[in-house]
C-alpha cells in the first residue's frame, strides 16, 4: 500500500491524514459522548468495578470471539453469523492495518516496511485483498438476505431503515476503493519481491489497458486512496449516529455484563436511602441499562424468540430497548416526565415474562430484562400501580407469605400423613429440602411433592423440612417488582436458615432455586443450593435409586426457563427420563436453552396475559407436535400451565407429570 | 378540614373456617398458624373514602383512632401507609372484654378528646363479632348525624352529596357536617400503600391515651352483654358425592335424583 | 313481658318473612302482650298480624323512607309506652334503627339472634353468630331489664296471619327535623331476569367460573330451569356478574328450594346467605371444600365442564 506524498500538490499527505483524522475523530467523539457518555454519566448510579478479569473476560468470548453471535449458527441452517463475522474481523484487520500503513506511513512511508519486513507487509496486504471478496460476498448475501429474503427476525420495520444500506454501500465503497488504490499501485511500483496480490494484479489489468502515462496513474491511485480515507473517516463519524454504535457501547455492555445466572435481578441493599424507587427515566436508568439501549444492532434475534411478541403482544424486546434508546434525544423536560406511556408502555412493561429468551439471543449483550424489573419496581413501590392481580398475590404475601390467595391448605397439611420429619425434629439432616409454596398448597402440585419426598425416603436420604416456618422466597414479589417486601420475606428465610444451620438445601421448584442460589447471597446467605434433580440422578447413578418398573410411555421433556435457560441444568431432568425402562423420550423443535416458557415467569402465574393468545397454548402445540403421551415437567408452573393447555385443547389422552411423579411410578415399592 | 377513621385489629378474614381455633379464655377466633391479624377490611374501606374525601381540600388532616388489647404497631399503620397522617391509641387488656356500648363510649371519649373533628369514618361492621353497631353508639353519643353503607362523597357547595347503598339500589343523600360515615366495599378497593408510604408510616409515633387520661372507669363501662362461649357449631350434615364415571353419567345421576325428590 | 315488635315494608306490599319474629316470641315461652308497629303496607294484611295490638304508620311511597324518621316516631312512641323487649328483622332501616334506638335509649342490643338457649328471671342466653357465620357464640343479657333483639334472617319460620282482622290503630310518621338528613334520590336497580329474593331455583357461581364467559353457562342453565342467578364475592369482584347477584353475608339472603353452586367453596361469608336453602348442591374440583359440609348433593368435577353435561342433559330431557 502507497501513501501518497502529498495531497495533490497542495500540502504534505501527513498533515491532510492527521487534520482530517483528527478533526472526524473530535466530532465523533463529540458525537459519541453527547449521545451516549452524558446519559451514562448523568445516571443516579455508579458503575461496577469489580472482578475486573471476569469482566475483561467476558469481553474477549463475546465480543472477540463472537461468541453469541455465532451461538445459533449453523451451514444448514443460520449462516448470517458467519457474514458478520467476516466483517467483524476484516473490520479489526483493516483497521490494525492503518496504524501502519496510513499514519505511520504518511510520516515516513518506509515505516511500515521497515517495521514487518517486505514479507510480511505483501502477505498482510494480500490478506487484506482476499478478507475484501468475502466482505463483498458476505454484504450481498446480507442485502439479499435482510432485503429479499426476509426472514422471520427481519420483518420488521425496525430492521427495514435506509441505515442498513448506508452501512453496507459505506463498507461497500471501502473495500472496493483498496481493491482499486492496491491495483493502480502495481502499475506505479509494480512489487518485484514477495508479491502475493494476485486480486490487485487481476484487477490493475483493465487499468493497464487504458494506457494512461504514470503521472495519471499516480492521480488515480491518490484519488482511490484519499477517497478511502475519507470514507474511514466518515464512518467513524457515522458510527455514533447509527446503529453501528454497536461497535463501541457493544464491548462496554459485556465488560459490565452479568456474568452470573440470567436469572439474578439485582438486590438493591440500601432501600431507605434511596432517592426514588426503581426506574422512569435515563437518570435512574443504571450505566449498564442505559448501555444496553445504545448497544442494540437492530438484529431481531431477541424479538424472533420472545413468547409475549410470539403471540403478538405489545412487548418486542427489540422495539422495546430502541424505544428507550429514542428516550435520550427527549428534552431535560420530557425526561422528567418519564419515559412510562411514553416511549414505553405499562403493557409492555407487564407483558414480560422474564423467560430470558431475548437475554440469551442477544449478540451484542443486552440485558433486557433488567430495566423492566426496575420499570416495575417505579410502578409498583413509588406509584403503586399494578394489575389487580398482582396486587392481590403481594397482599397475600404480606399477610399470609405466600402467593396462593384462596388456598384452604397450611403448610403442614400436604405431609400430615407422610413419613417426614420437620428440622426441629430432626436438626441433624443432611439436607434441607425446600417445599415452596406451590408445592405445598396447591392440590395438584402436592402430589408432585409427595412423589419427591417417596423417593428421597426410599434413597434413605436424611432431609427435613419447614413446614409452617417456611414463608415464600419472595420471588414473585421481587418480579412483580416489590423489592421491599422480596426482603423482608426473604430476610425472614435466612433468619430461619440460621437458626437451623442450613447447610444445604434440595428445591423442586425452579424459581426457589434460583432466588435461594442466586439471589440470597446479596442478602448474606450462601449455601450449597441443589435441584432435585441434581440430586435424583446422582442417586441413580450411586444405584441408591434403581427405576424397575417399565412403562410404555413416551415423553417429551420441557425445559423450565428458570431449571434450564437461567440456570443450565439440562441434562439431569433427561438423563432421568432416560434412567426410566422402557421410556421413549421425544425432543420438542424448540429445546434446552431455546425453549419457550410455560407462560407463568415474572409474575405471570398471577397477572393476565394482555391478548387472548395463550402462550402456554403455543408451547403446548409444540409439544403435541411430537406426538409424546407425555408432556414431562420439573417445575410446579410449567405443569399447572401444561395441564390448562392440554385441557383448553380436549387432549384427555395426554397427561402432564413431573419428572418426581415418573420416577416415583418406577422405582419400587420400598419401605 | 379534620377527618378521623375508626379502625380496628382482627384476626384474618380471608383464613379459612377449618384454620381456625376458639380463645376460650379470652373469648376470641384466632388462626391455627401464625397469620398475620389485618385492619378490618370494611375499615380500610372507610380510610380510601376519607382520603378520596380529603382530596378536595388543601388543609385536611386525617388521624386514625384504635382501641383493643395489645395491638400490632405494624398492622394498625397501614392506614397511615395509606396516606393518612397520624394514629392514636388506647390499648388495655379490659377492652378485650367489652361490648358495643363500652367500645362506643371509650372511642368517643378520644374522639373528643383528640377533636373536634368534621367528620368521622368507619367500616360498616368488624369482621371478628358484626355487630354493625359502634358508629351508632358514638353517633348518640356525640350527636353527630350518621350515614350508614356510604359508596361515594361529593361536594356541593357548603353540603356534601352522598351515595348510600341500600338493597337493590342507591340513594343520594345531602347532608351538612359534622357527620359520621360508615363504609363498605363498594367503595372500592383500598389503594395499594406505597413504599415510601410504608416507610414515612414506620417513622411515625403512635400516640397512646390511657383509660386513666379519658377519665373512664372500669365500672362505667362493664359490660351489659356477655359472651358466655365461642364454638363451631356441630355440623350434622351428610353430604352425597355424586359418582359416574364421567361428568355426563354424574350430570344424569344427579338431575334423576332431584328430579325424584321433586325438586326440579 | 311488653313486646315490641317492628316492621318495616318500604314497598307497599307487606313484608310476609317479618312474621318470623312472631316464631320467635312463641319460642321465649312466656306470658307477654305483643304490640306491633308498622311502618307501611297493606292495612287489610296488617290487621291479621297474630299480636295483641297494632300500630300501623301510613308511609307516602312516592317519598323515600328515612330511618331517622323511624327512629324519632318509635322513640316518640316509647315515650308512653314501656316495652320489655323490643324485636327488629333485617332490612336496611331496622339495621340502621336498632343500633340506634338502642343507644338513645340506652338499652342493650343484640343482633343476629338465631336461637333462644334459655329465659329465667335473671337473664336470657341467645346464640348469635360471628366471624362471619364460620363460628357461633351464647350471649347472656340481663332479662330483668329492657332489651332490643334484631332476628336473624331465616333461623325462624314465619308463622300464619290471622283468620280474622284486628282493630289497627293508625299514627303519623313522626319526622325528625332537627339530626338529620335529606334524601334527594333513590335508585332502584331492578336486575334483569327472576329475582333472587323470589326465586325457587338459583344457579350460583363462584371462583371456579373463571370468567365472565363462564358465566353465560350459569345464566343459561338458570333460565333452563326458571331460576335467578347467583354469586360469591370472588365473582362479583372480578366483574364477572353484576353486584345485584352477590348472595352472602353482606349480599342478599336466601332459601330457595335449590341452591345449585358452580366453584364455590364454600366460605362462611357466602353461606351466611344461602345456609338456609332447602337443598344445596355444590360442584367443586376440591374434595375438601367447605361447601361440601353443608350441602347436599356434592359433584367433584370442574365445574366449567360439569355445567356443560348438565344444560345438555336437561336439554335432553325437555
Amino acid at each position: 500500500m502507497a501513501v501518497p506524498e502529498t495531497f495533490f500538490n497542495i500540502f504534505p499527505t501527513w498533515i491532510g491524514v492527521y487534520g482530517l483524522a483528527i478533526t472526524m475523530f473530535s466530532i465523533s467523539f463529540i458525537l459519541f459522548y453527547k449521545r451516549v457518555i452524558t446519559h451514562i454519566s448523568n445516571s443516579i448510579y455508579n458503575l461496577d468495578f469489580s472482578n475486573i478479569e471476569t469482566k475483561f473476560k467476558n469481553v474477549l468470548t463475546n465480543g472477540l470471539f463472537q461468541k453469541k453471535v455465532l451461538q445459533r449458527t449453523s451451514f444448514t441452517k443460520d449462516r448470517s453469523g458467519i457474514g458478520h463475522v467476516i466483517i467483524f474481523i476484516s473490520f479489526l484487520s483493516y483497521a490494525l492495518s492503518y496504524i501502519l500503513f496510513i499514519f505511520a506511513d504518511s510520516i515516513n512511508s518506509n515505516f511500515s516496511k521497515v517495521v514487518l519486513g517486505t514479507f510480511l507487509k505483501n502477505l498482510y496486504l494480500s490478506y487484506l485483498e482476499i478478507l475484501a471478496i468475502l466482505v463483498f460476498i458476505a454484504l450481498i448475501t446480507a442485502l439479499i438476505r435482510r432485503w429479499i429474503l426476509i426472514p422471520n427476525r427481519l420483518k420488521f420495520s425496525l430492521t427495514k431503515k435506509p441505515e442498513s444500506i448506508i452501512i453496507i454501500v459505506l463498507i461497500a465503497s471501502l473495500m472496493l476503493t483498496h481493491l482499486l488504490t492496491e491495483s493502480v499501485n502495481h502499475l506505479i511500483k509494480p512489487e518485484t519481491a514477495y508479491s502475493f496480490n494476485f486480486i490487485s494484479e487481476y484487477l490493475s489489468k483493465p487499468f493497464k489497458s487504458l494506457n494512461y502515462d504514470i503521472n495519471s496513474y499516480i492521480l488515480l491511485h491518490d484519488l482511490f486512496w484519499w477517497i478511502h480515507l475519507t470514507i474511514i473517516l466518515s464512518f467513524a463519524v457515522y458510527i455514533p449516529i447509527s446503529k453501528h454504535l454497536h461497535l463501541l457501547v457493544s464491548p462496554m455492555s459485556f465488560f459490565f455484563g452479568n456474568t452470573k445466572s440470567s436469572g439474578i435481578i439485582d438486590t438493591p441493599l440500601n432501600l431507605e436511602e434511596m432517592e426514588t424507587f426503581g426506574a422512569n427515566n435515563l437518570r435512574t436508568f443504571k450505566p449498564k441499562q442505559i448501555m444496553d439501549f445504545f448497544a442494540c444492532a437492530v438484529c431481531g434475534r431477541c424479538s424472533e424468540v420472545c413468547p409475549t411478541n410470539l403471540t403478538d403482544k405489545e412487548l418486542s424486546p427489540m422495539h422495546f430497548i430502541n424505544n428507550l434508546m429514542q428516550s435520550s434525544s427527549k428534552t431535560e423536560e420530557d425526561l422528567n416526565i418519564g419515559v412510562i406511556d411514553n416511549q414505553v408502555s405499562k403493557t409492555e412493561i407487564w407483558d414480560c415474562l422474564n423467560c430470558g429468551a431475548c437475554v440469551n439471543e442477544c449478540p451484542v449483550g443486552i440485558e433486557h430484562i433488567s430495566p423492566i424489573i426496575d420499570m416495575r419496581r417505579h410502578l409498583v413501590m413509588e406509584k403503586s400501580e399494578m394489575p389487580k392481580t398482582a396486587e392481590s398475590t403481594l397482599l397475600s404475601l404480606e399477610q399470609g407469605g405466600h402467593p396462593w390467595r384462596g388456598t384452604t391448605f397450611t403448610r403442614s397439611d400436604w405431609h400430615k400423613d407422610l413419613n417426614v420429619k420437620t428440622i426441629s425434629d430432626n436438626p441433624d439432616a443432611e439436607y434441607l429440602l425446600w417445599v415452596g409454596c406451590t408445592g405445598a398448597l396447591v392440590e395438584r402440585n402436592q402430589k408432585v411433592i409427595k412423589s419427591l419426598v417417596k423417593i428421597l425416603n426410599s434413597a434413605n436420604v436424611n432431609f427435613a423440612i419447614l413446614s409452617n416456618e417456611e414463608t415464600c422466597t419472595g420471588d414473585p414479589a421481587k418480579r412483580i417488582g416489590n423489592e421491599y417486601l422480596f426482603q423482608i420475606l426473604a430476610n425472614q428465610n435466612i433468619q430461619n436458615f440460621i437458626k437451623y444451620d442450613i447447610k444445604k438445601i434440595i428445591t423442586h421448584c425452579p424459581h426457589c432455586l434460583n432466588t435461594i442460589k442466586n439471589e440470597y447471597p446479596a442478602l448474606g446467605f450462601k449455601a450449597e443450593v441443589i435441584n432435585y434433580t441434581e440430586l435424583i440422578t446422582k442417586l441413580i447413578d450411586q444405584k441408591d435409586l434403581i427405576p424397575t418398573n417399565e412403562t410404555s410411555k413416551s415423553v417429551s421433556y420441557h425445559d423450565p426457563c428458570f431449571l434450564g435457560r437461567h440456570n443450565k441444568i439440562y441434562e439431569e431432568p433427561r438423563d432421568i427420563v432416560d434412567s426410566i425402562p422402557g421410556m421413549k423420550r421425544m425432543e420438542m423443535c424448540k429445546n434446552k436453552d431455546k425453549a419457550l416458557c410455560c407462560g407463568a415467569g415474572g409474575g405471570h402465574m398471577w397477572i393476565e396475559e394482555s391478548n387472548e393468545k395463550r402462550v402456554s397454548h403455543l408451547r403446548t402445540d409444540e409439544f403435541l407436535e411430537t406426538k409424546s403421551d407425555t408432556l414431562a415437567v420439573a417445575c410446579p408452573f410449567c405443569l399447572q400451565m401444561f395441564e390448562e393447555g392440554i385441557s383448553a385443547k380436549s387432549q384427555s389422552d395426554k397427561e402432564v407429570k413431573d419428572i418426581a411423579e415418573l420416577l416415583e411410578e418406577s422405582i419400587e415399592e420400598n419401605k | 378540614m379534620k377527618i378521623c377513621v375508626c379502625i380496628k385489629e382482627v384476626p384474618d378474614s380471608d383464613v379459612p373456617s377449618n384454620k381456625l381455633r376458639i380463645d376460650q379464655e379470652n373469648n376470641k377466633i384466632i388462626p391455627i398458624e401464625n397469620v398475620s391479624s389485618i385492619v378490618n377490611g370494611f375499615d380500610l374501606n372507610a380510610v380510601e373514602l376519607a382520603l378520596r374525601f380529603s382530596e378536595n381540600y388543601d388543609d385536611a388532616s386525617i388521624s386514625i383512632i384504635s382501641i383493643g388489647n395489645d395491638l400490632t404497631s405494624d398492622v394498625i399503620k397501614k392506614p397511615l401507609a395509606m396516606g393518612a397522617d397520624d394514629i392514636i391509641t388506647c390499648e388495655d387488656p379490659i377492652i378485650d372484654k367489652l361490648d358495643i356500648y363500652g367500645i362506643s363510649f371509650i372511642l368517643s371519649k378520644i374522639i373528643e378528646k383528640t377533636g373536634p373533628y368534621d367528620i368521622i369514618f368507619c367500616g360498616r361492621h368488624a369482621s371478628d363479632f358484626d355487630n354493625a353497631s359502634t358508629p351508632f353508639g358514638i353517633s348518640e353519643i356525640l350527636s353527630i348525624p350518621l350515614i350508614n353503607i356510604v359508596k361515594n362523597i361529593t361536594i356541593k357547595g357548603e353540603k356534601l352529596l352522598i351515595d348510600r347503598v341500600i338493597t337493590d339500589g342507591f340513594q343520594t343523600i345531602e347532608a351538612d357536617l359534622p357527620l359520621i360515615i360508615t363504609t363498605g366495599s363498594q367503595v372500592g378497593d383500598p389503594r395499594y400503600p406505597t413504599l415510601r408510604g410504608i416507610m414515612n408510616a414506620s417513622k411515625k409515633e403512635i400516640k397512646k391515651i390511657t383509660l386513666n387520661e379519658l377519665g373512664i372507669s372500669e365500672l362505667s363501662i362493664a359490660p351489659k352483654i356477655q359472651i358466655e362461649k365461642l364454638y363451631f357449631p356441630e355440623n350434622e350434615n351428610k353430604v352425597e358425592i355424586i359418582k359416574g364415571s364421567n361428568n355426563k353419567e354424574k350430570a344424569i345421576n344427579l338431575l334423576s335424583k332431584l328430579k325424584e325428590e321433586g325438586v326440579i | 313481658m311488653n313486646i315490641l315488635s317492628v316492621i318495616i315494608n318500604e314497598n307497599e306490599t307487606f313484608n310476609l318473612s317479618s312474621l318470623e319474629i312472631f316464631s320467635f316470641i312463641d319460642e321465649l315461652k312466656c306470658e307477654n302482650k305483643i304490640t306491633s308497629i308498622v311502618f307501611g303496607g297493606e292495612k287489610s294484611v296488617i290487621a291479621k298480624i297474630p299480636c295483641d295490638e297494632i300500630v300501623y304508620v301510613p308511609l307516602n311511597s312516592s317519598v323515600a323512607l328515612n330511618p331517622n324518621d323511624v327512629l324519632f316516631s318509635i322513640d316518640k312512641f316509647m315515650d308512653n309506652n314501656l316495652f320489655d323487649l323490643i324485636i327488629f328483622q333485617k332490612d336496611d332501616i331496622s339495621n340502621y334503627v336498632s343500633p340506634a334506638l338502642s343507644f338513645r335509649k340506652k338499652i342493650p342490643y343484640l343482633p343476629d339472634v338465631k336461637k333462644i338457649i334459655s329465659k329465667d328471671n335473671k337473664s336470657f342466653k341467645f346464640v348469635r353468630p360471628v366471624h362471619g357465620e364460620s363460628a357461633e357464640g351464647i350471649y347472656s343479657v340481663d332479662s330483668t331489664s329492657p332489651l332490643i333483639i334484631k332476628i336473624r334472617k331465616s333461623s325462624f319460620e314465619p308463622k300464619q296471619l290471622n283468620e280474622n282482622e284486628k282493630p289497627v290503630n293508625e299514627i303519623i310518621l313522626n319526622k325528625n327535623l332537627e339530626k338529620s338528613f335529606k334524601i334527594i334520590e333513590t335508585k332502584k336497580i331492578k336486575p334483569k331476569g327472576i329475582q333472587l329474593d323470589d326465586a325457587d331455583v338459583v344457579i350460583s357461581g363462584g371462583r371456579g367460573v373463571g370468567s365472565s364467559e363462564g358465566f353465560e353457562k350459569i345464566k343459561e342453565l338458570a333460565n333452563l330451569l326458571n331460576g335467578a342467578v347467583g354469586a360469591s364475592r370472588a365473582a362479583v369482584e372480578s366483574e364477572w356478574i353484576e353486584t345485584s347477584q352477590l348472595v352472602g353475608l353482606t349480599g342478599k339472603w336466601i332459601n330457595p328450594a335449590l341452591y345449585f353452586t358452580f366453584g364455590i367453596s364454600g366460605a362462611s361469608q357466602h353461606l351466611a346467605g344461602c345456609i338456609n336453602s332447602k337443598n344445596i348442591v355444590a360442584v367443586n374440583t376440591d374434595p375438601e371444600a367447605s361447601i361440601f359440609n353443608h350441602s347436599k348433593y356434592g359433584i367433584i368435577a370442574d365445574c366449567n365442564e360439569f355445567i356443560a353435561e348438565v344444560i345438555e342433559e336437561i336439554k335432553n330431557i325437555q
